[in-house]
């Protein structure tokens, strides 16, 4: 650290950085719309410096917004140099290619923060709105294959400039959304954060003077990049692989590889996904962004959970992938369902490869897939157009001295559920099932949590369903000898008492009567499962969650 | 008594603080305004005989008889000793058939982004006492699957064979028909007399099944403990013959009598702090500024209270030991920080406060108790904030080689000499105390300018007037007995109870019904209120409100002029620029709950005008050192600081029970009550 640099002053600033971003994204939440944002958290808030070096995040949301969010200041000060900047303006964009948010709903705003109309700093937000129009509603359709299907394409373009409402963008994007009323309230929520992070950090600058936080901020990203550094240079050298494998990509019924090659050499640490599929035909695609977000969640998660989320604990980190790829797909493949899937399948194959190393900070497969549902139609009792956006948490893969979570959310997403309350109040559907999954759970020395059931009643007449889930034929693998989970399960019990069994990845129409019943993936185990404590064993038996079956099966002594 | 239960005849008033190390007590003469105080050591394992000593050694000291005492306001500590060190009831739950997992899923999102080993903890009923039961309502009130006797019977059959202490039940959309639970209790309390059931919509009768169940949970958890306790205590008390009736604080900031705390002890979870916030109020109530930051800085933690316009500022939701409540409470948040917090260095070499502590056992590095780390004392102690040689509450000889030890251990690799070193320590923790009040201030949309601070606990007073730099506020007031705050604010205290209900729908849709919801809702107050024998005109009517689609909402409070529709949007309306910088004016509001409060005063109590006294004289010198300048600071004893003393900073003034800083550029002066007045930029001028 350089001498001229308090380390004292330095967590101080920090901390208020930090503290500047987490006000930001209360301030959204607060005032946000839709449950998706209000109930759920699905969004987050980032400062940077004038050139889009993130200096703090608030980490509320989701791990995969945050890690993308390097590539959201790139992407809008490409379009907009900084100095054409002017206070009170806003840009948004959802736009993927080259690079930007994951997909199509996850709209970002960026805003300067400007003294005498020179910009010192921007706030950045990014929300997973409700409906961006194309072929199905919520915007993430299965059965396309191109990113045209998908909803509207925004480039980085100003939705307020000096502080004006820009009216024509406003209303030619409301016209292509079929949730207008969420659309309009949670882009404000976005504005109410913006302004509340151009405010706080105008006054840190006027309490600490430019020069001062400047100095620091340069300080910040330093003391995060040696920490990184530090972090990798304790893991020994070496090159590590590992591949990991979608079910499918929702046209063509095989695998979708994905090939990572981690490199630790000293204080660096580089991934290439050489060997991962070409692109595929389903919206599964991804651009290199959302690999490096991966990257860079899974390299806090092992090195130091409270790492600063900034740009300096990146710079230690290279991630490529062969053009063309999965990983860096062409415009205008489609890429919808990226965030939910692919990413987390890129986060088990780098644990795979890093369970080589640091087997004791790893986890076995987690359910790794959001199992996401959109329901749009019609709401009949209002007549408006209606979408309810979930997803579904699953078990957590067990550690090599802890039992994984039951049906919770993993990885780069940890929304919170909806209320049943709330469900069955605003949209047209009844909840009539919410429960774990008995023996979903990987066996294990310690074994993995179990995934959830829930049954969605549709009260309404007519309604399209889209589901993304995965891990239905490649099970969520255990470690060290633990087994696998149960996989994911999605069918529709229609009214008429006929079943229909989904696929894991479909749009399909749900109408009066219909109950769609979903069940997510278990985490895998850790270890023999004959090892596994008996007094754990009788507790679960007497929980329920496993049954005297798969305790025979599982825990009795092989000797 | 209405609809003031105020006395004005020549008896006491008790207030009784249960603390983790301390017993504090405060009494009042309601005549003569008479003020004693006193602490007794706390008896953790059975806390009654504490609060009975305290109540028996104050009579002593303060020179009156047992059955002098008129009243006793208590802050205990029952109910959140008993979640903390998870020692409550053995809990059974019925649920609606489907749902047996809501406790253990929660909102489904896990603790910690970044970190594979954290774990959700575990809630307070294991899954095998969960019972389901085939029954639905709908969200419109509508019964789906009506409950049948058949399945009432075999619910009573699995009960019996569980024997456990209490039993809650929570049932989907019970917020808007309570019909099946009131059933399920009926049938139940009729079948276990002995054993306490709670129905959710009883406890919390609002939207969000995970909250409403958990907080029932908390309370069926909580509750044997607090009976048993409330009732332990009252027959001690009588033993010593004190028949003066016992009333409890409440994590809303208002007391109960013990009858009703026993039936609703979830709402003592906040009873300790909450004393603290009152306080505030009260302060805020005599004071100039109507605003009022309360900063209780113990050992271990850091109570912050907003008290706006002159009230406590509410919450509706919050965890407490990982488990979340969902009530109106006062809106308190603490974080890790005390004076035995310990300083680190981390890997990247920048330096960090806490949240680890060295508590009161082994304590700080200059307590000579066996620590060896660093702390926010050993800091105060090594820069001359408190005195060398001094002893604490207790009786600790403190050693200022071992704070220095202590401290150098992390100046060598910081690169900071030991003075710079302890300085950055208490710039680190206090910066950490920041977040927890901008989170109560700056983002319920308030500037802290606005408000003055009040530091009050043992470590409170050493860091108000940094905290208060830091925060940009401009005055700080240190109470007259900052040790024994929170007991004091016992006494200031009111009988206080609330109901809240979802009532959701659009306001102008709602408008006509309204008069006739709030007198439902206040009937349930009113009732509490009668078993201690009181009855009041004095209610409040609010209704939480949002723009149709909205998720969050914001409270408006109605006089009666504002039952009429343009006020009470117009009330809105503005409530959301204030919050948010914007509205929209045309759009529908909805309203989100109905919420009635009805008080009564127990007594006024003021504090005794404090004596006028000469120029203030300095008991000696000692260096004190501020931003790395070595400064030689006057020490004063706060007894002699009479009514009008100027001191310009930098000073310290010692009390038995804490140490005030002043630093260089402030200045302070004592007001009529003694309480020290700290002028942050120094414009008092003497």
């Amino acid at each position: 650290m350089e001498t001229s640099i308090n380390p004292v002053t330095l967590e101080i600033m920090r901390n208020r950085w930090r503290g500047i971003a987490e006000e930001a994204c209360a301030a959204m939440i607060r005032s946000s719309y839709s449950p998706n944002i209000r109930d759920r958290f699905d969004c987050s808030t980032a400062l940077a410096t004038p050139d889009g070096e993130i200096v703090a995040q608030a980490e509320i949301g989701t791990p995969l917004h945050l890690g993308i969010m390097p590539a959201i200041f790139r992407a809008v000060l490409e379009r907009f140099p900084v100095a054409e900047l002017k206070p009170g303006d806003a840009v948004i964009t959802n736009l993927p290619y080259p690079e930007g948010p994951g997909h199509l709903p996850d709209l970002s705003m960026v805003s300067p923060v400007t003294l005498a109309d020179d910009t010192v700093a921007l706030v950045a937000t990014t929300c997973h709105h409700v409906d961006m129009g194309g072929f199905a509603p919520g915007s993430m359709p299965f059965g396309v294959t191109e990113i045209y299907q998908e909803g509207l394409q925004i480039p980085p373009t100003k939705i307020f400039a000096g502080g004006e409402f820009v009216q024509p963008i406003y209303e030619l994007i409301n016209q292509n959304v079929r949730t207008r009323r969420e659309l309009r309230g949670d882009l404000m929520a976005q504005w109410a954060a913006a302004r509340t992070g151009q405010g706080r950090v105008r006054d840190l600058i006027e309490r600490h003077g430019l020069d001062e936080v400047r100095t620091y901020t340069t300080a910040i990203l330093e003391h995060a990049e040696k920490s990184m550094r530090a972090g990798i240079a304790a893991m020994p050298d070496g090159v590590y692989t590992y591949e990991d494998f979608l079910d499918d990509d929702g046209f063509v019924d095989e695998p979708v590889r994905i090939h990572a090659t981690v490199t630790i050499a000293g204080d660096t640490l580089g991934v290439d996904f050489t060997g991962t599929s070409p692109q595929v035909a389903g919206p599964l695609n991804a651009r290199l962004t959302a690999a490096k977000a991966c990257v860079y969640y899974v390299a806090k998660v092992l090195i130091d959970p409270d790492l600063p989320s900034c740009a300096g604990a990146h710079r230690p980190i290279t991630v490529t992938a062969p053009e063309g790829s999965l990983l860096q797909a062409h415009f205008p493949a489609a890429i919808g369902n990226a965030n939910i899937l692919t990413d987390q399948r890129v986060v088990d194959t780098l644990l795979g490869a890093f369970y080589q190393v640091v087997p004791d900070r790893v986890c076995a497969a987690c359910s790794s897939e959001m199992n996401l549902i959109n329901l749009g139609g019609i709401d009949p009792r209002s007549g408006e157009y209606f979408n309810l956006v979930e997803t579904v948490g699953g078990g957590h893969g067990a550690c090599h001295d802890l039992d994984g979570s039951d049906g919770i959310q993993n990885h780069l997403t940890n929304t919170q559920n909806t209320p049943i309350e709330v469900i069955e109040r605003q949209y047209p559907v009844r909840i009539d099932r919410y429960e774990l999954i008995p023996d979903s759970c990987g066996p294990g020395t310690f074994r993995g949590g179990c995934g959830i059931r829930r049954h969605f009643f549709f009260e309404g007449d007519k309604a399209t369903l889209t589901i993304g889930a995965d891990r239905r034929k490649l099970l969520p693998w255990g470690l060290e000898g633990g087994g696998a989970a149960r996989g994911a399960y999605g069918r529709v019990v229609h009214a008429d008492g006929t079943v229909e069994e989904l696929p894991t990845k479909v749009c399909t129409t749900l109408r009066a009567g219909d109950t769609l019943c979903v069940e997510t993936p278990g985490g895998g185990g850790w270890g023999d499962a004959s090892e596994r404590d008996e007094e754990a064993v009788r507790r679960d038996l007497a929980d329920g969650l496993i049954s005297d079956d798969y305790a025979a099966t599982h825990h009795t002594d092989s000797s | 008594m209405s609809p003031s239960a105020t006395v004005q005849d020549d008896r006491w008033r008790l207030g009784i603080d249960t603390g983790g190390t301390f017993t504090d007590v405060v009494a009042v003469n309601s005549a003569s305004g008479d003020l004693v105080h006193h602490k007794v050591h706390s008896t953790p394992g059975r806390p009654a005989d504490a609060v009975v000593n305290g109540v028996m050694e104050i009579a002593q000291r303060g020179h009156f008889g047992v059955e002098d005492i008129s009243l006793l306001v208590h802050g205990s500590t029952v109910a959140t000793n008993t979640v903390l060190t998870r020692t409550g009831a053995r809990v059974a739950m019925i649920t609606t058939a489907g749902f047996r997992d809501i406790l253990q899923i929660r909102r489904q999102n896990r603790p910690e982004l970044y970190n594979l080993r954290a774990r959700r903890p575990d809630g307070l009923v294991p899954r095998s006492r969960i019972l389901e039961i085939p029954e639905r309502s709908l969200h419109d009130g509508s019964i789906l699957i009506p409950l049948e006797d058949a399945e009432l019977d075999r619910i009573e059959g699995e009960l019996h064979a569980m024997e456990v202490d209490a039993i809650v039940v929570g049932l989907l959309n019970s917020y808007v028909n309570p019909s099946h639970e009131q059933i399920l209790g009926e049938r139940l309390r009729s079948a276990f007399p002995a054993i306490s059931v709670c129905l959710s919509h009883e406890i919390a009768c609002s939207q969000g099944e995970f909250e409403r169940f958990s907080t029932a949970v908390l309370n069926g958890y909580v509750q044997p403990a607090v009976t048993g306790y409330l009732g332990q205590l009252e027959a001690l008390l009588t033993d010593c013959n004190v028949h003066a009736p016992l009333f409890v604080m409440k994590s809303n900031g208002g007391v109960a009598a013990a009858v009703v705390a026993a039936q609703r002890s979830v709402e003592l979870l906040l009873s300790g702090p909450a004393g603290g916030a009152v306080a505030g109020a009260a302060l805020a109530r005599q004071h100039t500024c109507s605003n009022v930051i309360t900063a209780d800085m113990g050992g271990t933690s850091f109570d912050v209270a907003v008290i706006h316009d002159g009230a406590g500022v509410f919450t509706q939701e919050r965890t407490f030991s990982d488990q979340t409540i969902q009530l109106p409470m006062m809106d308190i948040e603490t974080i890790g920080a005390g004076g035995g917090s310990i300083a680190w260095v981390d890997a990247g070499g920048a330096m960090r406060v806490g949240p680890r502590s060295a508590g009161a056992e082994p304590g700080p590095a200059c307590y000579g108790r066996g620590g060896h780390e660093p702390t926010v004392t050993d800091a105060n102690l090594v820069l001359g904030r408190l005195a060398p040689h001094s002893s604490m509450a207790g009786g600790i000889e403190l050693d200022i080689a071992a704070a220095r030890d202590a401290i150098d251990s992390i100046a060598t690799p910081l690169r900071l000499s030991l003075e710079a070193t302890a300085e950055g320590m208490l710039n680190v923790v206090n910066a950490n105390m920041t977040v927890a009040i901008r989170k109560l201030t700056v983002e319920r949309g308030h500037d802290p300018a606005d408000f003055v601070l009040c530091p009050c606990g043992g470590a409170g007073p050493l860091h108000g007037s940094g905290l208060a730099r830091e925060m940009g506020i401009g005055e700080v007031v240190i109470p007259v007995m900052p040790g024994v705050f929170s007991a004091y604010g016992l006494l200031l205290s009111e009988l206080r109870e609330e109901n809240l209900h979802s009532q959701l729908g659009l306001l102008t849709e709602l408008l006509d019904e309204l008069p006739a919801v709030f007198e439902r809702l206040l009937l349930e107050p009113r009732r509490r209120l009668a078993l201690a024998g009181m009855t009041t005109d004095r209610v409040a009517r609010r209704l939480r409100l949002r723009y149709f689609g909205q998720g969050h909402d914001l409270t408006v409070t109605l006089s009666d002029s504002l039952l009429d529709r343009a006020a009470i949007e117009d009330a809105f309306h503005a409530a959301h620029r204030d919050a948010y910088g914007y509205d929209f004016p045309g759009d529908a509001i909805e309203v989100v709950a109905a919420w009635v409060s009805a008080t009564v005063e127990l007594q006024d109590t003021a504090l005794p005008a404090w004596p006028g006294t000469s120029k203030p004289q300095p008991v000696g010198t000692r260096p004190v050192i501020f931003d790395a300048v070595e400064h030689d600071t006057p020490v004063y004893n706060r007894a002699t600081l009479g009514t009008g003393s100027a001191i310009d900073g930098p000073a310290i003034i010692e009390q038995p029970d804490t140490t005030v800083v002043i630093e260089p550029g402030q200045n302070l002066v004592v007001d009529r009550l003694g309480q020290i007045l700290i002028d942050t930029r120094g414009t008092h001028g003497n």
